[in-house]
């Protein structure tokens, strides 16, 4: 009988995958972080969602809109820096990693997920895969790592 | 670790700083924001005691109440207060005291008359710098009311007597256990007409009336809003929104928040409620308090 051996392999990921993890970790995210200040927003502000979509400006909304973006930061970080992977990575089968090191320390952790907060610029950021060509956002250049999906190769 | 349990616990930490954060914020008393604080006065008014419970219904207490009024006029961001009033009236005592603490407001507020601002709740709205209610809300009722259920021929019937003792003769003056005398009966009515007068005084002081002309009015009757309107009893026909708007107005600030507060009920306000109240304050206490209380209570 013939031996097979199996081995991993990492390759690059598809963009829509990349997409739409962002898009399920960003709508998780948004949910939990929403609940606790929803009944806060309603009676200050006439809802929570005037704190993501703009509304009256104030001291007030300032603090709760700076909260989020640095929860949302903070999951994001945590989680890749932890797991290599956040909930909507997972459920796609994709994972963040290093190419400096078989680990990804926390500050690539931090510096590849801080634009992820502003949907807007981590478009403008991800513009640099595809005028670069290569599958990388300009902030995973900078903090070397990238996005990759594994798969396995029988030999 | 499995990745799965990261994540729940990550989740759970970024759900416990936002919460932590949200009521941090929410329970600041200054908060943020300049805005108009709107508090609901529902049900009897009572002086104090279990300001809700389960099976008496809804009260509200004038000795928390006052308080929550204190706290909002200390407040700096509070700019206006509206008292949303639901209440059939109360104890002469607790009405008073809130329309004296809405008197002394260093604030603008307006009271909503909402169903029902009748009697003592109609006390506490005249305190207030203008009245709004519906066409159809109830209200007015100037009138004292002090009745309860006699039992004494009840009693004989069964052969149960009263046994009397008192130091003072007019001690037990009120009880259900006996017929009141002519002269007992003249000194209530007279306490009674004396808590009128003083009732439609505060009125016609509050509203800027003739103390004549509020006589007249305070027969007990009640109106509905349109007509408490045309007796000048009530200032404008409207709603809360309204009131709101009205109030933004008057201040001169367009951007400011509304904010509810809302009567904090505990669990063992819900749980603990006064169960001999629930069932007839006349008949449970005659029931279990004897003479050595006044079995009187006068309602405005």
């Amino acid at each position: 009988m013939k031996r097979v051996k199996i081995e991993s392999k990492f390759q690059a990921t598809p963009l829509w995958k990349r997409f739409f993890s962002y898009v399920v970790d960003i709508f998780l995210i948004n949910l939990i972080v929403s609940i606790p200040f929803a009944g806060y927003c309603e009676s200050r502000f006439g809802g929570v969602r005037d704190v993501f979509f703009g509304g009256k400006s104030n001291g007030g909304l300032l603090i709760v809109s700076f909260l989020i973006l640095f929860l949302i930061l903070f999951y994001f970080v945590i989680m890749e820096y932890k797991t290599g992977q956040t909930i909507g990575s997972m459920i796609f089968g994709i994972y963040a990693i290093s190419l400096i090191g078989k680990n990804m320390a926390f500050g690539q952790a931090f510096i590849r997920n801080i634009l992820m907060p502003f949907p807007i610029v981590l478009l403008i950021d991800s513009l640099y895969m595809i005028f670069k060509g290569g599958n990388r956002r300009l902030f995973e250049v900078f903090s070397a790592t990238a996005v990759v999906e594994k798969g396995v190769v029988l030999k | 670790m499995n990745k799965w349990l990261t994540a729940l616990i990550v989740i759970l930490v970024i759900y416990f700083i936002a919460s932590f954060f949200a009521f941090f914020i929410g329970s600041r008393d200054d908060g943020f924001v300049d805005r108009i604080a709107v508090l609901s006065l529902e049900g009897v008014i009572v002086t104090s005691g279990d300001s809700a419970s389960f099976l008496r219904g809804s009260a509200v207490s004038s000795k928390d109440f006052v308080k929550e009024l204190k706290a909002l006029d200390a407040d700096a961001k509070v700019k206006g207060i509206i008292i949303e009033i639901d209440s059939p009236g109360g104890t002469a005592v607790a009405s008073n005291e809130i329309a004296d603490a809405i008197r002394n407001l260093n604030k603008t507020n307006y009271a909503v008359i909402r169903e029902v601002g009748a009697s003592g709740a109609y006390w506490v709205a005249s305190a207030s710098d203008k009245i709004f209610a519906s066409s159809l809300s109830i209200t007015g009722s100037i009138g004292v009311i002090a009745s309860y259920l006699q039992f004494s021929e009840l009693f004989e019937k069964y052969g149960v007597e009263y046994e009397r003792l008192v130091a003072g003769d007019k001690k037990d003056i009120g009880s259900p256990f006996r017929e009141l005398n002519k002269n007992e009966r003249n000194i209530l009515q007279k306490k009674l007409d004396l808590m009128h007068e003083i009732f439609i005084q505060e009125v016609a002081e509050n509203r800027g009336l003739n103390v004549s002309y509020v006589k007249g009015l305070s027969d007990g009757e009640f109106y509905l809003g349109k007509e408490a309107l045309d007796l000048g009893l009530v200032d404008v026909l409207g709603s809360r929104e309204d009131a709101v708007e009205m109030m933004k107005e008057e201040l001169g600030m367009d951007d400011l928040a509304v904010v509810e507060k809302k009567r904090k009920i505990s669990l063992t306000d819900v749980l603990l409620g006064n169960m001999a109240y629930n069932f007839g304050i006349g008949f449970a206490k005659g029931l279990s308090e004897f003479e050595l209380e006044n079995k009187f209570e006068i309602v405005a």
